[in-house]
């Protein structure tokens, strides 16, 4: 790696992109499981960013749509090395779960007679997991009446009158940002849902 | 053109897919099975069942999974990446006011009313499962016994899946 290019360039892309493809590759368990082992590579080990600095990237990673672990190497990456960073570090971040998934995906249309009993029974639990997922979040995302309200109306067009989820997603935007406006008439009724 | 459609329905998906991988999953299977009838709904949750036990996030692994089956190894790269398409343009955007502005209350208000709908999501994903869980006295046993360890004995949700493929080995063969 030619290092003497600009005093700025600290750390090689090559080197954001390892260290992404390293987290992702060994952390099974998707996001939140991500999280604090791409803080360990970048603050504790290689020391590319202060913890501060972290925290401030994970504040916007975790509450913008999309995978936690893809938006904070997005962040991560720029702060490094702009968006030549960001490219080389989402990149990394889900280089092996493509290459795994796509191993397999080839392997089951391939042997799919055998492996069959064995997805047929993975997907037992899910329910489960699911559910308890749901029981998990619920007292601190469901707070009060009106989340409540929100929560039986989308669960019940959504799963029911197959209402398209993303429709949900944006009316329920939508009313946040008219709600936000009248934030001093607190009980504003449901009415744009 | 098969590309180009998995490229819009997964950068739609991809823009809307807030609170993490499982609130997701819906959103998946609104347009891959019920909307666009890429896969049946067996087939949805086997690659939901595989990108829960691979590494990576669940909504992307799925991502993945569903655009080779609809679209080859191309179309596996297309969905991946516009699945996460906007969230970078977003996070960048973000990081360009955040700075300014220090911190982002209309951000903090939309999330706090889209956290009951993130939980709804998921709800609505659990109901994908109820023919896999409820089908015979095997699956409903199971299922009762593993929501039972996973609130009581914080069982590992991976262990899980796999430990249940090995009974579906045995019992579906």
């Amino acid at each position: 790696m030619v290092k003497l290019k600009k005093e700025a360039t600290t750390v090689s892309l090559w080197k954001v992109f390892s260290i992404t493809a390293k987290v992702g590759g060994v952390t099974i368990g998707g996001g939140y499981a991500m999280v604090p082992v791409i803080r360990e590579e970048f603050v504790t080990k290689n020391k590319l960013l202060s913890d501060e600095e972290f925290t401030s990237l994970l504040v916007i990673a975790q509450s913008l749509p999309g995978p936690i672990a893809v938006n904070t190497s997005a962040l991560v990456g720029y702060k490094l090395r702009k968006i030549q960073g960001t490219i080389s570090a989402v990149v990394g971040a889900i280089f092996f779960p493509t290459l795994i998934i796509l191993a397999i995906a080839a392997l089951v249309s391939k042997f799919y007679n055998i492996l069959s009993p064995f997805l047929r029974g993975m997907k037992i639990p899910l329910f489960s997991v699911l559910l308890v997922s749901v029981l998990k979040m619920w007292k601190s995302n469901v707070k009060d009446t009106e989340d409540t309200i929100i929560f039986m109306i989308s669960f019940t067009f959504v799963s029911f009158f197959k209402l398209n989820p993303v429709f949900v997603i944006l009316l329920t935007i939508l009313y946040s940002l008219i709600r936000g406006s009248f934030k001093n008439k607190d009980d504003v009724k449901e009415g744009d849902r | 053109m098969i590309y180009f459609k998995l490229f819009l329905t997964f950068l739609q998906i991809g823009g809307v897919s807030f609170g993490g991988g499982y609130s997701i999953l819906k959103v998946i299977s609104h347009y891959v099975v019920e909307t666009n009838k890429w896969l049946s709904l067996d087939e949805f949750n086997e690659i939901v069942a595989i990108s829960q036990s691979t590494p990576g996030p669940i909504g992307i692994n799925a991502a993945t999974f569903v655009g080779y089956k609809v679209g080859g190894i191309f179309g596996s790269l297309i969905a991946t990446a516009s699945a996460i398409l906007i969230p970078i343009i977003l996070s960048l955007s973000v990081f360009f006011l955040y700075s300014k502005h220090k911190e982002n209350n209309r951000i903090k208000l939309i999330i706090s009313k889209l956290k009951p709908v993130i939980v709804a999501m998921i709800c609505s994903a659990a109901l994908n499962f109820t023919k896999d869980a409820f089908s015979n006295l095997f699956s409903i046993v199971f299922t009762a016994i593993s929501t039972a360890l996973l609130l009581y004995l914080k069982l590992d949700n991976i262990f899980l899946l796999l430990l249940s493929g090995v009974f579906g080995l045995i019992i579906f063969k």
